[in-house]
């Protein structure tokens, strides 16, 4: 069982470190740690899951809507509800007196809890947390891989909502019903609609598709708690010969990007790969962060998980990690692009788990 | 994670009504001698801020520091590449770039010797990270707790709160209505057909519950896919409607003696909801009205928004009601063999309207 066994692996890291107690945080934005550990995603409210060594998880949640939703999505998991995350679970820390207790992640602890780290001898654990989420159990591999294809299906769903004179709101509440019905239950996804003013993406603002506009899209549907990712740009219409030159770039650069990966090869190696063939162009002043966040990043219980792909990032990819490669940037003649695969490292290079066809998409004007 | 419309409309939340908010709120600072008040915003705790400013973040995390005078600083994580999109929704403040808002907005405060005391909403519950570099930038401001000042101010609901809950409820309530329990049988097309709804008529986020069956469980789980539902059920929508939030809770039956039945109580609780007594607490009328009926309650909720949290349990549901503050009232009761659910936002006193508003739309 895959809770089981991220159990165990937490087990070990504790026992490595001498740490009989750890403390994990989460919310909505940030899940990841607390449901490696909790197989439960929190969505209102906040949470602190405290684990013991011996791999018994308890669970806090100050919603009680959530601890409901606890109840029917996660039966077996033992969970409290208190209105006061901190002083309860302050509590249960305080009469563990003289265990070693650590906790995750570090600087999103509530200030209430972390400012008691001397007194309860607290320890970070955040960065060994990291590793197990990028070094994936293969049982984790496995799932990404099996929900991959739900990641090009929003996107066919995408490019068909995709009309003139339709808001880009809309696009995305039908992506979204997509979504349910497939029993996918979030999403992190944002859009870009327009020419050369647009910088990048962002939750939808009600732009109203026109032709020649170039529409992006992020998509990241998640499944089972794991979220898999694809980038992908269309035309409105048929697309200039500006536009597919500069597709022609980022495709190239993305495939460069892509063909780097192995493991051992660093994420800066995969960043480098892509921007040079924006150099290659005269474009590297675009892959700077003045025009972009990232040249990609890991994927699981978190939309954009460690390594990131940056050349100052010098993480060596390991087989199994999974990431994105989107060398997604601004370009300065028809603005924001975006193109981007999900994968995972192999030793030898990469398994590409998205399939949608890797062109400059063009719907009816 | 937020997919929905997100935009500031000036028409919708006038400049003035977020100037007025701030004045009653740098009001209630200089009673308490306080020289300044941080507002901590996040997907999860985005409430205060929004109410300030009419931000609403869909990313990242940020803090709005708001000194006694001047501009207030909206000091964020997020890239000065977003910096366009900040400024479509959000009219207040100056906008800072950072790695660190706890580091930015201390040395503000370390340059400016006069400021002794400032106030934080929810202190305990700020991230470490923000509260440790505040505190090491400028380890002579005292940090106070301001959770009871913020939430004196924010409480009511004025004229522009006002508009957003009705529509955000109009929302909730038109997803609910596309529900058909004869042809969808499924969680899956249910949901989705309820927050499709929502998100076309321009929610800023829509969460989609569901008890699936009511006869076993009443409780309401993220639910979606192929899971079949019973004859009867329920579908709880938390819409989000330019930063503030309403719940809305309607049962649902495929025998169409029960669905009358179900629609009764609907009528029941609506109609209890508007005469409810502002004088006395909200859940105690609740509670004794249900049981007046001869039912037999199951679970009763009563949320109000004060803080960081768009919705939160109330402290006290058994205390009066503060004069025009939004509660929303979460009921399941069981009577003979049915089980309903029902929940709707209410401010004691002053309904909530009806709205046929279209949703912002931007020609790019």
């Amino acid at each position: 069982m895959l809770q089981q066994d991220r159990i165990d692996r937490v087990s070990g890291v504790m026992d490595e470190a001498g740490v009989e107690i750890l403390v994990v945080y989460g919310n909505a934005w940030q899940n990841d740690y607390l449901r490696y550990i909790a197989d439960f995603g929190v969505l209102e409210g906040q949470a602190l899951a405290v684990m013991r060594r011996g791999g018994e998880v308890t669970l806090y949640l100050d919603s009680p809507l959530e601890v409901d939703r606890a109840a029917v999505e996660a039966p077996g998991l033992r969970v409290v509800h208190t209105p006061d995350l901190v002083s309860v679970v302050g509590r249960v820390l305080s009469s563990a007196a003289n265990t070693s207790i650590a906790a995750a992640p570090m600087h999103l602890l509530p200030r209430g809890i972390a400012a008691r780290s001397s007194e309860l001898r607290m320890t970070d654990l955040t960065g060994r947390l990291d590793h197990l989420l990028m070094n994936k159990l293969q049982a984790e591999v496995d799932a990404i891989r099996a929900a991959s294809h739900l990641a090009d299906e929003g996107y066919e769903v995408f490019v068909r909502a995709a009309r003139t004179g339709r808001a880009d709101y809309e696009l995305i509440a039908e992506v979204e019903s997509f979504y349910r019905a497939k029993g996918v239950d979030d999403n992190f996804m944002i859009v870009g609609v327009g020419g050369p003013e647009v910088r990048g993406m962002s939750p939808p603002s009600g732009k109203v598709l026109k032709p020649g506009d170039l529409v992006t899209t992020e998509l990241t549907p998640c499944v089972g708690g794991y979220y898999v990712q694809i980038c992908r740009t269309l035309v409105v219409g048929e697309a200039s010969p500006e536009q597919q030159a500069a597709f022609a770039i980022y495709n190239t650069a993305m495939e460069a990007g892509i063909a780097t990966v192995r493991h051992g090869a660093l994420a800066s190696d995969v960043a480098r790969a892509e921007n040079d063939v924006f150099r290659a162009h005269g474009l590297g002043d675009y892959v700077t962060d003045t025009y972009t966040r990232v040249r990609g990043h890991g994927l699981g219980l978190y939309v954009d998980t460690k390594p990131a792909i940056l050349e100052s990032v010098h993480t060596p990819l390991e087989a199994g990690m999974t990431i994105v490669v989107h060398p997604n940037t601004y370009h300065p003649v028809v603005g924001y692009m975006v193109h981007g695969d999900a994968l995972i490292v192999t030793q030898n290079g990469a398994e590409v788990l998205t399939r949608t066809p890797r062109r400059l998409f063009q719907v009816p004007a | 994670m937020r997919r929905g419309l997100i935009v500031w409309n000036p028409e919708e939340i006038p400049p003035a009504a977020l100037d007025a908010r701030l004045a009653r709120l740098r009001a209630a600072m200089a009673e308490a001698g306080l020289d300044g008040m941080i507002l901590y915003t996040n997907f999860v705790r985005p409430a205060a801020v929004a109410w300030v400013s009419s931000f609403s973040p869909y990313w990242a995390d940020a803090i709005l520091f708001i000194p006694a005078d001047g501009q207030p600083i909206f000091a964020t994580s997020m890239s000065t590449r977003m910096n366009g999109w900040i400024r479509t929704v959000n009219p207040v403040g100056e906008v800072v770039n950072t790695r660190r808002p706890g580091v930015l907005v201390g040395e503000w405060l370390r340059d400016r010797p006069a400021i002794g005391r400032v106030g934080v909403v929810e202190i305990d519950g700020l991230p470490a990270g923000i509260h440790d570099d505040l505190v090491e930038t400028a380890p002579a401001v005292a940090l106070v707790e301001a959770s009871a000042l913020f939430a004196a101010v924010r409480g009511p609901v004025d004229e522009t709160e006002h508009h957003l809950l009705t529509k955000a409820d109009a929302l909730a309530r038109a997803g609910l209505a596309a529900v058909d329990p004869a042809l969808m049988r499924h969680a899956g097309p249910l949901v989705g057909a309820v927050e499709q709804a929502a998100r076309l008529g321009g929610a800023e986020e829509a969460y989609i519950a569901l008890a699936a069956d009511l006869a076993q469980d009443t409780r309401f789980g993220r639910l979606s896919g192929d899971l079949p539902v019973g004859d009867t059920f329920a579908i709880r929508a938390s819409v989000a409607y330019k930063g503030v939030w309403v719940r809305r809770i309607r049962s649902y039956a495929t025998d169409p003696a029960v669905a009358a039945a179900l629609v009764g109580l609907d009528g029941w609780f609506a109609a209890l909801l508007a005469g409810l007594d502002p004088g006395q607490g909200l859940a105690a009328q609740v509670d004794r009205a249900a049981r007046a009926r001869g039912a037999e309650v199951l679970g009763l909720m009563v949320e109000q928004c004060t803080g960081t949290y768009p919705l939160q349990a109330a402290a006290d549901a058994g205390a009066p009601p503060r004069p025009g503050v939004l509660h929303v009232v979460s009921l399941t009761l069981a009577q003979g063999a049915l089980t309903w659910a029902g929940a709707a936002p209410v401010v004691p006193g002053d309904p909530l309207g009806d709205t046929d508003d279209r949703p912002d739309r931007q020609v790019a």
